[in-house]
């Protein structure tokens, strides 16, 4: 199954598109992880050039080795954590309305959703140096309600994805037209 | 004073359940809402080939150890430092 088949879908409600964060930022994290686990070894390089009898040590051996294998595993772990936070976090854009279905660690996730009617104004920004480089940004969506702009975070090509939502803020307006139309007309 | 080298498997064994269950829960994560492409297959191979790995490795350097063998602990007597 793939994320954007979870949403139950309203007649005639039809995916868009779909949107996670660049993939640098997952890259940038797995970066992180990858000097988290080089630092022991830095570490191992100095101690068995200074100090190379430190593994045959009775007490301090073996809780040296214990340590690196507890740290590795846990390392490995934020490696699976890293891309599981990453790949749940999406954005799925239907016809109709936008879902954010965001993995806030392990225990907390957020499911939040945006009538396509309800939105008023469409942000894009690049800001900074990383951003500008690699083409990601956010799109903020502003709605009618006073509650908190809806935010794509980090997201590929922003200016292309605004250009598209306001498309289908268009299209969605045109519809609602023509369903009202059509009441008027039967009564 | 002394105690046995084995003890010392005692936080370790507690940080490998605490992987197992936090390993479990990504797992979950992923099925349990809908992420199972080929990438998310993929990378939960990588994963669990890795963590074997890692306990393979981890046995190969622990295997040897003398888990029974006793550590002294031998207090600091008064007077130790005298003379420096």
């Amino acid at each position: 199954m793939r994320i954007e088949e979870l949403i139950h879908k309203k007649p005639d409600e039809k995916v868009v598109f779909y949107l996670r964060r660049h993939t640098i930022i997952f890259i940038g994290g797995m970066l992180l992880i990858a000097l988290m686990a080089a630092i022991p070894l830095a570490a191992l390089y100095g101690a068995l050039t200074y100090y190379p009898q430190v593994f045959e040590r009775e007490l301090i051996g073996p809780a040296l080795k214990l340590a690196a294998s507890a740290y590795y595993l846990w390392v490995w772990l934020f490696f699976f954590s890293n891309f599981v936070d990453y790949y749940l976090d999406a954005w799925v854009v239907t016809n109709d309305r936008i879902l954010n279905v965001e993995q806030k660690g392990l225990f907390n996730r957020v499911v939040s959703e945006l009538d396509m009617s309800k939105i008023q104004d469409v942000t894009s920004e690049v800001k900074g140096v990383l951003p500008f480089v690699f083409g990601y940004g956010n799109v903020f969506i502003q709605t009618a309600a006073e509650k908190e702009r809806f935010v794509f975070e980090q997201i590929p090509k922003p200016e292309e994805v605004r250009k598209r939502l306001l498309l289908l803020v268009e299209e969605d307006r045109r519809r609602q037209g023509e369903v009202l139309l059509a009441m008027g007309h039967e009564t | 004073m002394s105690f046995s080298v084995g003890l010392l498997l005692i936080p370790y064994g507690i940080a490998v359940i605490l992987f197992l269950i936090f390993a479990l829960l990504n797992v979950y994560h992923l099925i349990a809402y809908g992420a199972t492409t080929k990438v998310s297959f993929l990378f939960t191979f990588v994963f669990l080939a890795g963590s074997s790995f890692i306990a393979y490795a981890s046995w190969l350097y622990l295997k040897d150890i003398d888990w029974s063998a006793q550590i002294m602990f031998q207090l600091m007597q008064a007077g130790a430092f005298e003379g420096f």
